[in-house]
C-alpha cells in the first residue's frame, strides 16, 4: 500500500509542480538560458497582460523619466510625456538637446547637436493603426509567443514580466516587458538577440500617473534660429504607388523572414532612393535602394560594403547589384540579412 | 591627419560650400574634412555667420534722380557719333590721369573683388533658410530605420531619440 501511495505521489508530483510553477517562477538568469515551453495557463495569462499593455499604451496619460542602455554600454536619459488625446513628447536629459513631439497628426524633431529640425509623418498614428493588428496576434490563435515569466518591482511599482517571441522557427529578436500590474503601463522593456544577449534596455526611473500636462507640451516646436530644416521623405504604402511616383519599380527581395509584412514604402528625392520596410510587431527590416552609393561620414574613405554594426544590435549589409546600391538593415543575424540581400540580386 | 594642402583646397571652396553651390561629391569631401579639421570648421562657421549677417542688411536702392539722370545720359549718347573701340582705347590711354586712374582702380578692384562676390551673394533675396537635402549617408539611413522601427507596437519607442546617434558607434552585432 505504501509503495502504491508513493508511486501515485510520484506520478502526480510533476503535474502539481507544472501547474504551480507557471505562477511563481522567478525570471531566468540573464544572458541566454534557452527558452522552454510554458504551461498553457501561464501563456494565456501572458497574453491577457500583453493585450492590456497595448491598450494602456493608447489610453493612459503619464510623465516618466526613462533610461535607455544599449549593448555597447551607451546610456541615454529622457523625459517622456504622453497624453492619449494630445500626443507624445520626448525630451532628452542626457545627452541634452534632442526633442521629439508627436501630436497624432505630424511629428516634429529638433536636434541641438546637429543644429537641424524636421517634420515627418506621425508615428503615433501609425502605431494606432498597427495596434489592432497586433492585438489580433496576441492571443490563443495568434502567432506571437507570449509567456509570463514572473514579477518584479520597477520604479516602486509591482510589474509582471512577459516574454514575447516571434513564431517558432522565425528568426529575429524577442522582447521582454515589465508591465505595471495596476495600470498595464510598460515600465521596462528589453530587446534580446536569439542567443539571449540583451541588445537594448529601457526602464522608468520614476512615473507620474496623475500628470499635469499642457497644450504647449505637444505643440509643434518653433524652429530655432539658424537651424537647418531637413527635407523628409514621402511615404506611401504599396510598391505599386511607389513605382508610379518614382517612375520605376523598386527591386523586391525573394526572401523576407516569416511573420514580417510590408509596413511602408518611402520615396526620397523623386525616386533617387526608395526604402521598403517590413515589420513583425517586434522589429523592422528595411531594404534601401539607391541610385548612388551610401556614404560613411567622418572621412571613412570608400563607400561602405558588407556588414556594418550599428547601435542596439542592429546590423546593416551594403551591396551593389547592377547599377543600383542597396542596404539591408535590421536586428537580425548576419546570415538572415545576407539571405535577404542575396534574394535581391 | 589633415595636410595643409587639404586645408587650402577646402578653404578655397568654403564660400561655395556655405552657399550650397558645390556638387554632391565636393560637398561630401568638404563635410568629411570639416568633421575632422577644427581650423577649417571654424572658418566655415565664420563664413556662414558673415553671410547670415549680410542678409540682415537692407539692400541699397537707387537715388531719387537716378531714372532722370539715366534718361538724360542715354539721350546725349544717342546724339554723338560712335567712335571705334580702338580709337576710344587710344584716346583714353593717352591721358596720364586716365592711365594712372586705370592702374589704381585695377589694383583696388583686385583687392575688393572677393568681398564684392561675398556681398553680392549675400544680397540675394532669401525668404527661408536653405533646405538641407540629406545625402545618402549611413547616418541618415540608420536614423530613418530607427525612427520607423520605434513605431512598431511592441518596439522600444525611446529609439526615436536615439535615431540621431551616429552610425558605426555600435557594439558587436548579432
Amino acid at each position: 500500500m505504501k509503495r502504491g501511495l508513493r508511486t501515485l505521489a510520484g506520478s502526480l508530483a510533476p503535474l502539481i509542480g507544472l501547474a504551480s510553477g507557471g505562477w511563481t517562477q522567478a525570471p531566468p538568469p540573464e544572458g541566454g538560458e534557452p527558452e522552454r515551453p510554458f504551461p498553457r495557463r501561464a501563456v494565456n495569462r501572458g497574453c491577457i497582460i500583453l493585450r492590456r499593455m497595448v491598450q494602456a499604451e493608447r489610453e493612459r496619460a503619464f510623465i516618466a523619466r526613462e533610461v535607455t542602455t544599449l549593448e555597447n554600454g551607451m546610456t541615454f536619459e529622457q523625459w517622456v510625456k504622453r497624453d492619449p488625446r494630445r500626443g507624445m513628447r520626448r525630451e532628452s536629459i542626457r545627452p541634452p538637446g534632442e526633442l521629439f513631439v508627436d501630436n497624432g497628426r505630424r511629428a516634429f524633431w529638433v536636434s541641438q547637436r546637429l543644429k537641424r529640425y524636421g517634420e515627418r509623418d506621425s508615428a503615433a498614428a501609425r502605431m494606432r493603426q498597427r495596434a489592432t493588428e497586433t492585438l489580433r496576434r496576441i492571443g490563443p490563435g495568434g502567432d506571437l509567443r507570449v509567456e509570463w515569466k514572473g514579477q518584479d518591482v520597477v520604479a516602486g511599482r509591482v510589474a509582471d514580466i512577459l516574454s514575447v517571441r516571434p513564431p517558432e522557427g522565425v528568426p529575429g529578436p524577442s522582447r521582454r516587458f515589465w508591465v505595471d500590474r495596476e495600470t498595464g503601463l510598460r515600465l521596462r522593456s528589453e530587446e534580446r538577440a536569439p542567443d539571449g544577449r540583451i541588445l537594448s534596455l529601457s526602464y522608468y526611473l520614476s512615473v507620474d500617473l496623475s500628470p499635469v500636462l499642457r497644450d504647449e507640451d505637444f505643440a509643434a516646436p518653433e524652429p530655432p534660429a539658424g537651424f537647418q530644416p531637413v527635407k523628409e521623405r514621402r511615404q506611401v504604402f504599396s510598391t505599386l504607388e511607389a513605382a508610379s511616383k518614382a517612375g520605376y519599380t523598386p527591386h523586391q527581395p525573394g526572401y523576407i523572414p516569416a511573420g514580417f509584412t510590408l509596413r511602408a514604402v518611402e520615396i526620397f528625392r523623386e525616386g533617387d532612393r526608395i526604402t521598403q520596410r517590413w515589420g513583425n510587431d517586434i522589429t523592422v527590416v528595411s531594404l534601401v535602394e539607391m541610385k548612388g552609393p551610401p556614404r560613411l561620414p567622418r572621412g571613412q574613405g570608400e563607400p561602405p560594403s558588407g556588414f556594418l554594426p550599428w547601435p542596439g544590435g542592429t546590423r546593416a549589409y551594403a551591396f551593389k547589384s547592377g547599377e543600383r546600391h542597396f542596404v539591408v538593415i535590421g536586428a537580425l543575424a548576419d546570415d538572415e540579412l545576407k539571405r535577404i540581400a542575396d534574394s535581391v540580386r | 591627419m589633415e595636410s595643409i594642402r587639404d586645408c587650402k583646397k577646402i578653404q578655397s571652396r568654403l564660400s561655395e560650400y556655405v552657399d550650397g553651390a558645390l556638387s554632391g561629391d565636393e560637398t561630401w569631401q568638404a563635410r568629411t574634412h570639416l568633421a575632422t579639421c577644427a581650423v577649417c570648421a571654424r572658418v566655415a562657421d565664420d563664413l556662414a555667420a558673415t553671410a547670415r549677417l549680410l542678409q540682415t542688411l537692407p539692400a541699397p536702392g537707387p537715388s531719387e534722380r537716378f531714372e532722370a539722370k539715366l534718361a538724360q545720359r542715354l539721350a546725349d549718347q544717342a546724339l554723338r557719333p560712335r567712335p571705334t573701340f580702338l580709337a576710344r582705347l587710344a584716346d583714353g590711354w593717352s591721358r596720364p590721369r586716365v592711365r594712372s586712374a586705370t592702374l589704381t582702380s585695377g589694383l583696388a578692384l583686385a583687392a575688393l573683388l572677393p568681398l564684392t562676390v561675398v556681398a553680392l551673394r549675400a544680397s540675394r533675396p532669401q525668404t527661408a533658410p536653405a533646405v538641407l537635402a540629406e545625402t545618402e549617408t549611413m547616418d541618415q539611413l540608420w536614423k530613418e530605420h530607427a525612427t520607423f522601427a520605434s513605431s512598431e507596437p511592441l518596439s522600444d519607442p525611446s529609439n526615436v531619440l536615439l535615431a540621431d546617434l551616429p552610425a558605426g558607434r555600435g557594439g558587436a552585432g548579432l
